[in-house]
């Protein structure tokens, strides 16, 4: 299925929905995942990727464009005349800008990133939920979350007097 | 960043699906960076805490977040009772670490009219002595825990001499062990005629100073006059000769030596060297800086590895935008303490003290001396307590299988 279109090689990624896309080698290769399939040879067809509908799957995609390294004269942007920084920054902006989704498509984001093994999305996906648990009470955290308290009273007083050092 | 809210129904789904699996949780979890943050997590669920408390995740939280320096005891003049230690954080740190820097500027006034001398600063434990030779008492402070009582250490033993035995040197060395901190006392023998010199040792068990039998080094290299000795699990790393480390391991009470690297040695004088403790026991390292170039070696295995090169200029071409005089920027780099792993290294330039975080590449000054401290005297780095303390709970059975 692997076809060639300006010189670059391309794949075809499939989501359990029946929704195909084609995207860049490179651009698929940001998934460590996919990354060893295509290095094992077991991907000369499409791709099928469990677990992940089409509109996580496009979004999963977008990340992975804009975050692919540009390579060279067939890369999308001219890295070689945009400072490092520069690029840095714009891509903290663009990264802002795709993390301002509802909270079910985040937590679906955490999970694509998390199979597909894309290192960069997990922490940025991740980011808003470790800012609730650092900056939120035990409660909010349990009710923002949806997780119930099982401790015994004297098991969390216990926790909190071994690490004194960790409370205000 | 938006903030988490009660999620509706269908939200709720997506966020259990992630927190139920214990992969994912795991990797949120090792990402909350501090921890304090940490420990807070672990109080959320059972669950949670099982997650936080596993060995295999305590050591990939430590890997990905080194504990941080937050700050370093400063001795001033020894013989002046008026200059206890100062505490002096290094900043900025991130907001959620504001009380435990707080805690940790507990300052040793309480001693001023007293002599007080810190022996060892490890893992929160601060060993202070205080009070002059011979009617010295020992104690250890835990400033990040001002409810737990301040442990008492029967005074350091001295052990009998032989006949013209003097002490060389002595040396307080700790080590993380299970549920705390181990310390042993080397009190260092030499003797004016004879080359051989004896070590003692004493290892604090049940607030009792046990000594062990004294080891003659036969026929070894005379250790350095300050050889600045690191204890790593069981054995005791001894710079030694001009390019020996006299390897002490404490179950065996046997001695072997080892050879710096090829075209090294020790700086008795300058302070242009230095051994550092690995954290995973695994070995020694050794830190030399040669005008502004950085280097550390790790002895593993039978063998040196040269694993970092740094160069100090490349990182500030200008030590002055640092803060620096140039009269300091003339004086000699000197290594003054060198942390776990050599993560990171503080150096003496002039009247500064300069941070080098070797992870993260950073150098910064984080002291400079100051009139009424005209002696730059001893510095011990106060780092972030690692790790936590996980009670074991009932129920808790998923912690030993992570």
């Amino acid at each position: 299925m692997a076809t060639r279109e300006a010189g670059k090689k391309m794949i075809m990624l499939k989501s359990p929905d029946g929704m195909e896309f084609e995207v860049e080698e490179a651009v698929a290769m940001e998934s460590q995942t996919i990354r060893k399939m295509i290095e094992d040879d077991c991907a000369d067809t499409a791709i099928l990727i469990p677990n992940i509908n089409s509109k996580i799957l496009s979004r999963v995609i977008e990340y992975c464009n804009k975050h692919v390294p540009t390579t060279g004269a067939t890369g999308a942007a001219a890295s070689d005349t945009v400072a490092p920084a520069a690029l840095a920054e714009d891509l903290k902006i663009w990264d802002a800008e795709f993390i301002k989704v509802n909270r079910a498509t985040r937590f679906d984001l955490i999970q694509a990133a998390s199979y597909l093994n894309i290192k960069g999305l997990l922490d940025l996906t991740s980011q808003t939920t470790i800012d609730t648990i650092s900056d939120n009470s035990l409660e909010e955290i349990r009710s923002f979350l949806s997780t119930k308290n099982d401790y015994l009273p004297e098991e969390e007083q216990t926790i909190r007097r071994e690490n004194q050092w960790a409370f205000q | 960043m938006e903030g988490e809210r009660q999620p509706p129904p269908a939200a709720a789904a997506a966020v259990s699906k992630v927190l139920d699996d214990d992969d994912l949780l795991a990797e949120i979890l090792l990402r909350v960076g501090l921890p304090t943050t940490l420990v807070r997590a672990s109080l959320v669920c059972k669950r949670w805490l099982a997650h936080a408390s596993g060995r295999a995740f305590l050591r990939r939280f430590r890997k990905l977040h080194p504990p941080r320096l937050l700050g370093f005891y400063v001795e001033g003049d020894r013989d002046v009772p008026a200059d206890p230690p100062a505490f002096v954080p290094v900043l900025p740190q991130p907001a959620e670490l504001a009380a435990v820097v707080r805690r940790a500027s507990f300052s040793l006034d309480v001693y001023r009219v007293l002599l007080a001398q810190i022996h060892d600063c490890r893992n929160g434990s601060v060993f202070v002595q205080v009070g002059t030779e011979g009617r010295a008492v020992m104690r250890v402070h835990t400033p990040l825990c001002p409810q737990r009582r301040v442990a008492f250490i029967p005074p350091l033993p001295r052990p009998a001499l032989r006949p013209r035995g003097l002490c060389s040197f002595t040396q307080i060395l700790s080590t993380e062990e299970r549920g705390g901190l181990s310390y042993h006392y080397l009190y260092v023998e030499s003797t004016v005629d004879k080359p051989e010199t004896r070590l003692h040792i004493y290892v604090l068990q049940d607030g009792l100073w046990l000594p062990r039998a004294p080891l003659d080094m036969h026929q070894l290299p005379r250790p350095l006059l300050q050889p600045k000795p690191v204890l790593v699990d069981t054995r005791i790393y001894m710079p030694a000769g001009l390019s020996d480390i006299i390897v002490l391991d404490l179950t065996a009470s046997s001695f072997s030596t080892i050879q710096l690297p090829r075209g090294t040695k020790h700086d008795e004088c300058g302070g242009t060297t230095m051994l550092a403790r690995s954290y995973d026991a695994s070995g020694v390292y050794f830190v030399l800086v040669e005008e502004f170039q950085l280097l550390i070696w790790l002895h593993k295995g039978g063998n040196w590895s040269l694993v970092d090169t740094i160069c100090l200029r490349e990182m500030c071409p200008d030590f002055r935008t640092l803060g620096c005089t140039v009269e300091d920027e003339d004086s000699d780099l000197i290594i003054r303490r060198a942390g776990n792993d050599a993560e990171f290294v503080l150096l003496q330039m002039g009247r500064c003290a300069l941070h080098l975080d070797t992870r993260c590449r950073t150098l910064r000054k984080v002291y400079e001396q100051t009139e009424e401290h005209q002696c730059f005297g001893d510095i011990h780095p106060f780092m972030m307590i690692w790790h936590p303390t996980f009670p074991a709970l009932r129920r808790d059975h998923a912690r030993d299988a992570m």
